[in-house]
């Protein structure tokens, strides 16, 4: 008795690794047991009401249709063909989201410490009007603003090629032939050989002196490889759109981008930018003063002290919750179906009229959780390179 | 070269350079014309009837009318926190009190100006809206009763709302009769429509004694209103020189303003003051005091609005009741203060040790921080209610402050996290040298320290939850935007207004955020946070 | 006590949690694991027994009501013994509490949807706010149009009050989540009666409006036919069979198009308007409500073609049939009293008249299965007063004073030989007859 309660003459309950054992002990039960009862609870409910709920029809034709997409889509495709179809919509929004928004809100956010008090003002106004009004009420308005344009029998035509009108811009595009594969793989190892060529070269630089031209040669065998393949197995076929016969007009071929996404697009992109911009803005305010007179001291002008002083170490305090910000954009794509955009909240919605709604939920659930764990990956990838970086 | 007075600042400021000038005059052009569109459209194109006669509808949803005293007393209990802010701080404090001040004033005032912003139209005792279908049959039922009277006297008490009726004047029948009985003190407004010449119409109580006259209608007249006593009238239209021999009347009965309603939003100014004079009692006016009495109006707030079976005399009001402008409020600040504990726990989980708590804390925060509010809200609404017995239903209320809570609470956990790393290491390690254990650490050196570094982080994440809160439209909740949805869509004759609907929803979110960042942004400053 | 071994032997998820202790590579592990399996195997007992029959409370309700029924048999048997007259009146109440007895001892089968709902005190109806003439809010915030109406009509059948209602306002894809897991007393949002959803979600109660899907399309382009719509841009709101009627469409007629699909009315409305889609495909009823807000009403035609059938009525849900027969009995109620011309101005007439049917309907003379349905025998005099009969209620909201769609000479006008005189008829409104 006494040397299991005494072990090593500590009482038990004093025993630090003891009491850490027990607080975790107990923390597990009551997680396990909170968990598996929802868990239990739910499923049995589920087969009690005859909720339909399964994956079986994950193969089934989905015989609905898909507004735009970016890879060829057919209602005759299975579930899972279109919801990977919906998915890429969300990814494609919120890619090219995530790089305009940061584009646009580093030049806020640069803009609102401008000596020019207009310039600032602006960008305060800017920044006040765009993130404190809900995002879906922007992207109704910016949907709106698209509409004015004049209809796709009136639209703007230029070169020939490339149209602009309330369905959207229409622009040539390239589909793949035959020789695709070959192509790709050659372009592969060209870029490959290009990223070689530039680690050796740039070595030999620092070590000789002599200068090498590293990031030339590097470009210069990754483009060589590119045309030579375009030339040797003709890949790709230009295709440019062209107007249907029939009353409507419509354009066929090569890409459109409609109307909803740039809406999306647009909204996403200001909304955030305004975000980003404060979060610049505070970054680049907690670099310490005593940097910038040093790079003015060295003799650098504002915008090279900003782009090689200022800015790569108000990057490590931007980057975190610019990572957060980018997640957040991913999420608010989720507001699209508002304006018909065929993202993955209205896609799965339309699923649900014969698909068991809370499935396909719990799937549109785990695609953007993973597409989180993405950017949260990224971010922390970041995180340790930079670290690293700082103490190097 | 000028350096001072207005030429200076403007030189300095605008056109310091080339570059600078020709940006100041570009945009100082594009601010103009901007400017210029808006104020043309705001006042001269744009028809704000979707908006203006639905007022209270956007403000706190179909809530009944015979409990409008408890939201609004509420409003005195915040306005009393709002006199105390504005002695303790002044500045913004102040602004808001004065805009609450004549707000309030307005809003008691209006409805005996005159000025009708669409109040509750129903009469909950008579089954409202015998539309014109059954006037045709009970006229007929009336005919078949009394032919004499058929057609001269039409009974149009059992007709409630707006109602139209369609009568015709010639040579031979120059005078229409109309009669109603009032059980209940109600305002009365009759007006005649589509009329080409002129009319008379009078409001005639039973001994014939004219109370209001308008002679003189042409088109679309003006309407005659006035506050009845219980009894019966008559409304009489006499043909004047007419042209044509139909004409419609139009014919709408309303509860008379209620008084106490009224009285309440006046007496406001009054809460400002007591709020004002307590804080200017030294022992009560302090910030630590403030914050007691935030939380726990806060509590009464809520209950009042919201309602409990628990309390006589404080009915739960229906949820789908419950909406507008006030649900949006109601379900951020449960957000926002619910979460902050539950922040806390998660993010000291994240913090320790202990591989289990550990690894559920990040899990829950990761996942929920990982997928879209309106997924969350979609689960939350046919999971939650399965794992409950099948008799117990859970209300879509608060389905919504837990769904809204747990997710705000994993967002707290990250914003405690990050002020609590902020949090200098020398505090911990001057804690351990003075003997504190960790836990001992953590709740007395590190936690308050950096809550106290995330407060502007608390303020930033309640503008975005009180934004997302219009999400809970997915679980079938009136909130603001989910009613311009509705008015625009519901009704033919609103649904090309969306335009005005959408800005003016998006002017009303944008004072509360602004004014919210505006507070963040003071506050950053007070504690001069980022400037060490 | 087998079935409950039976459910946790099926289950994966001790196993599961088992390994997942093991990962940690550390002896101590191996409690948490048995630990885990003892909290999983507690939870899911206690999941079990308030799932599996009734609880020790019911139990205790149960024997509680027995043994009343037990002493109310004495004491009836005492009396029989006593007085020697009256043993019929005490063998009767000795059944009456028998049967008490019984019905506590099966408190679910018998406590149906009408006990429920009489003792909530007011119906609960998923229903919408964002349709004309269907379901909307008017200017004071009331719930009102020919979907809710129905729903006050069933309110005041089983409660005497058309305003004891509760409308719960979802959207289209939680119809059926909603209606399957009995949450609301009735479905009536506009819902579709097919043969998929009447297996999955609910019972359909009766069809009370026929509908179609239909094209509306600017006069402008010419087109006269569905069936030219080939290259067009199609403009639809999502989350109804309205997407997938048109998907079927255009694929069974190998016709190219390019949908675009959104959730609100007035954003397609403004898309069609703009040109940014050439088609606007609804239900033909909305489509000539919405043609009315357009600028220039005349510059837009509704196609002649319908290419879906689209029979709107109430859902109720699965598993109580003496719901289902309330809910379809009303529906007939309504239909009926216009054929039989009895409506909200004459309803008391009526009663007192001495036209038999309707006074069948208004419970006066004869039944119509009041007794079997637990309702009273006046209850549809207590409907027309509140709601008006079927023709009422379509004036109400979607003819003259709604949305204006004619009725006369359309499919929701009443069967050709209905025996009223002035009312529309030759459509497809018809329903069981009342007897």
């Amino acid at each position: 008795m006494q040397s299991i309660l005494y072990p090593g003459g500590i009482p038990l309950w004093r025993n630090v690794v003891f009491i850490q054992w027990v607080v975790q002990i107990i923390s597990a039960i009551v997680i396990i047991a909170i968990v598996s009862g929802f868990i239990f609870n739910v499923a049995n409910e589920i087969q009690d009401r005859e909720i339909p709920f399964g994956f079986n029809f994950l193969d089934d034709a989905a015989q609905i249709p898909i507004g735009e997409s970016v890879i060829q889509y057919d209602p005759s495709q299975s579930y899972l063909y279109g919801f990977s179809v919906a998915a890429l919509n969300t990814i494609k929004a919120s890619v090219l989201g995530v790089l305009l928004a940061t584009t646009l809100g580093i030049i806020i956010g640069v803009s609102r410490l401008s000596r020019n008090w207009l310039l600032s003002r602006l960008a305060l106004v800017y920044i006040e009007t765009f993130r404190n009004i809900p995002l879906l009420i922007q992207l109704l308005f910016w949907f709106l603003i698209i509409l004015e344009l004049p209809n796709v029998r009136e639209g703007y035509i230029f070169f020939d090629a490339f149209y602009l009108n309330n369905s959207g811009f229409y622009l040539p595009w390239a589909t793949p032939l035959g020789g695709f594969w070959p192509w790709a793989i050659l372009t592969v190892i060209g870029f490959a050989g290009g990223i070689l060529a530039f680690n050796y070269l740039t070595k030999r630089e620092i070590v000789t002196g002599q200068p090498s031209y590293p990031i030339i040669a590097g470009i210069a065998i990754f483009v060589v490889a590119t045309i030579v393949g375009l030339i040797i197995f003709s890949p790709l076929e230009l295709v440019v759109p062209e107007r249907q016969e029939g009353p409507f007009g419509r354009l066929q071929g090569g890409a459109r981008w409609s109307g909803s996404f740039f809406a999306l697009l647009i909204g996403l992109v200001v909304y955030t930018s305004a975000f980003i911009a404060e979060i610049v803005r505070a970054g680049i305010q907690a670099v310490n003063r005593g940097q910038t007179e040093a790079a003015r001291a060295l003799g650098l002008h504002t915008n090279a002290s900003l782009r090689w002083v200022i800015f790569p170490q108000a990057l490590r305090v931007i980057i975190p919750p610019l990572i957060s910000q980018y997640l957040n954009l991913t999420k608010n794509s989720s507001l699209a179906a508002a304006i018909g955009y065929p993202d993955l909240v209205s896609v799965s919605t339309t699923m649900t009229q014969i698909a068991p709604a809370i499935s396909l939920i719990g799937m549109v659930m785990a695609t953007y959780l993973a597409m989180s764990l993405f950017y949260s990956l990224v971010g922390n990838i970041y995180n340790r390179i930079t670290r690293y970086a700082g103490v190097g | 070269m000028l350096t001072v007075g207005v030429p200076g600042w403007i030189r300095a400021n605008l056109f310091a350079s080339p570059t600078d000038g020709i940006i100041t005059i570009v945009l100082g052009l594009i601010i103009a014309i901007a400017i210029f569109q808006s104020i043309n459209w705001v006042f001269f194109t744009a028809s704000w009837e979707a908006v203006t006669s639905r007022v209270p509808l956007y403000v706190i949803g179909r809530y009944p009318q015979e409990f409008y005293w408890r939201p609004e007393t509420a409003l005195l209990l915040i306005s009393v926190l709002l006199g105390m802010a504005w002695r303790l701080w002044g500045g913004i404090a102040r602004g808001f009190a004065i805009a609450l001040i004549i707000v309030t004033i307005l809003a008691g005032t209006l409805p005996y100006l005159g000025v009708d912003l669409g109040a509750p139209k129903h009469d909950s005792t008579v089954v409202p809206d015998q539309a014109s279908m059954s006037l045709r049959e009970k006229q007929r039922d009336i005919a078949d009763a009394d032919p004499a009277n058929a057609i001269d006297q039409k009974d149009i008490t059992d007709l409630t709302g707006t109602t139209y009726l369609a009568g015709t004047l010639d040579e031979e029948d120059r005078t229409d009769y109309y009669t109603f009985t009032l059980e209940e003190t109600k305002k009365f407004v009759v007006g005649l429509r589509q009329l080409q010449g002129t009319a008379k119409l009078t409001i005639e109580d039973q001994s014939n004694r004219p109370m209001e006259i308008v002679v003189g209608i042409s088109g679309d007249g003006t309407l005659v209103e006035d506050t009845l006593e219980p009894g019966t009238y008559f409304v009489r239209v006499d043909a004047g020189h007419i042209t044509n021999d139909s004409y419609v009347l139009s014919y709408s009965v309303t509860d008379p303003p209620d008084l106490l309603v009224n009285v309440l939003f006046i007496i406001n100014f009054l809460a400002v003051a007591i709020g004002y004079g307590l804080a200017t009692i030294r022992s009560i006016g302090t910030f630590r005091n403030f914050l007691i009495a935030a939380i726990v109006f806060f509590i009464f707030s809520a209950i009042l609005v919201i309602g409990t079976s628990f309390i006589p005399g404080l009915d739960p009001v229906p949820t789908q009741d419950l909406g507008g402008l006030t649900l949006n409020l109601l379900l951020a600040a449960v957000g926002i203060v619910c979460s902050i504990p539950i922040g806390i726990a998660l993010a000291l989980g994240r913090r320790s040790h202990l591989p289990f708590l550990k690894y559920f804390c990040v899990g829950f925060i990761e996942i929920i921080r990982g997928v879209p509010l309106i997924t969350l809200l979609f689960m939350s609404r046919h999971l939650l209610p399965l794992t409950f017995p099948e008799n117990v239903s859970i209300d879509e209320l608060y389905l919504a402050m837990i769904t809204i809570t747990l997710f705000s609470s994993a967002y707290m956990a990250e914003n405690v996290r990050g002020g609590m790393a902020a949090v200098a290491t020398g505090q911990t390690e001057a804690a351990r040298a003075l003997g504190l254990r960790g836990w001992q650490t953590t709740i007395m050196i590190t936690l308050p320290q950096g809550l106290r570094n995330i407060i502007p982080a608390i303020v930033g994440q309640a503008i975005s939850l009180f934004k997302d809160t219009s999400l809970v439209f997915i679980i079938g909740m009136l909130d603001l935007v989910e009613m311009g949805r509705v008015t625009i869509q519901g009704n033919l004759e609103f649904v090309d207004d969306g335009h005005e609907v959408y800005i003016f929803i998006a002017a009303v979110f944008w004072i509360f955020t602004f004014s919210m960042s505006y507070i963040s942004r003071r506050i950053e400053r007070a504690l001069g946070v980022g400037q060490r | 006590m087998m079935s409950r071994f039976e459910i946790l032997g099926c289950s994966p998820n001790t196993e599961k949690i088992a390994i997942l202790g093991g990962n940690y590579n550390m002896k101590k592990q191996l409690l948490i694991a048995i630990l885990a399996t003892v909290s999983v195997f507690a939870v899911a007992f206690s999941a079990c027994t308030s799932d599996d029959g009734p609880t020790d409370a019911d139990l205790q309700d149960a024997q509680a009501t027995t043994s009343a029924a037990q002493s109310a048999l004495s004491a009836a048997n005492a009396r029989a013994d006593a007085a020697e007259a009256s043993a019929d009146e005490a063998m009767k109440m000795a059944e009456e509490a028998k049967m008490e007895a019984d019905q506590a001892m099966m408190p679910e089968e018998t406590g149906g949807r009408l006990a429920q709902v009489q003792e909530r005190g007011h119906l609960i109806c998923a229903s919408r706010n964002d349709v004309p003439g269907y379901g909307f809010l008017d200017d004071s915030g009331r719930s009102v149009g020919f979907d809710i109406d129905l729903c006050r009509a069933v309110a005041t059948a089983v409660l005497g009050d058309p305003e004891a209602i509760e409308v719960v306002f979802i959207n289209a894809a939680e119809r059926g989540p909603t209606i399957q897991s009995g949450e609301v007393d009735l479905l009536v949002r506009t819902v579709t009666w097919t043969t998929s959803r009447d297996a999955q979600w609910g019972n359909y109660a009766q069809t009370m409006f026929y509908d179609g899907q239909g094209f509306m399309v600017p006069a402008d382009l010419g087109v006269t036919s569905a069936y030219e719509l080939s290259g067009a841009a199609v403009c639809v709101t999502s989350g109804t069979t309205t997407e997938l009627n048109m998907a079927d469409f255009f694929r069974q007629n190998a016709m190219e198009y390019n949908p675009q699909v959104f959730e609100d009315t007035d954003i397609v409305l403004s898309s069609y308007e703009s040109g940014a889609c050439d088609v606007f495909t609804n239900d033909r009823s909305q489509l000539a409500a919405l043609r009315t807000s357009l600028q220039n009403p005349a510059d837009h035609v509704i196609l002649p073609e319908t290419i879906s059938e689209e029979p709107l009525g109430p859902v109720v849900p699965h598993g109580d049939d003496q719901w289902f027969d309330i809910v379809k009995t009303v529906m007939s109620g309504l239909i009926y009293a216009e054929g039989y011309g009895i409506n909200s101005g004459n309803v008391s007439a009526k009663a007192s008249g001495d036209d038999v049917k309707a006074k069948r309907l208004l419970g006066t003379e004869g039944t119509i299965g009041q007794e079997s349905l637990g309702l009273s025998e006046t209850f549809m005099q207590d409907v027309i007063n509140a709601v008006g009969n079927y023709g009422e209620i379509y004036d109400r909201n979607l003819g003259p004073d709604g949305i204006d769609l004619p009725r006369e000479g359309g499919r929701n006008a009443l069967w050709s030989d209905a025996p009223c005189g002035d009312c529309p008829k030759g459509g497809q409104i018809y329903a069981a007859p009342l007897r």
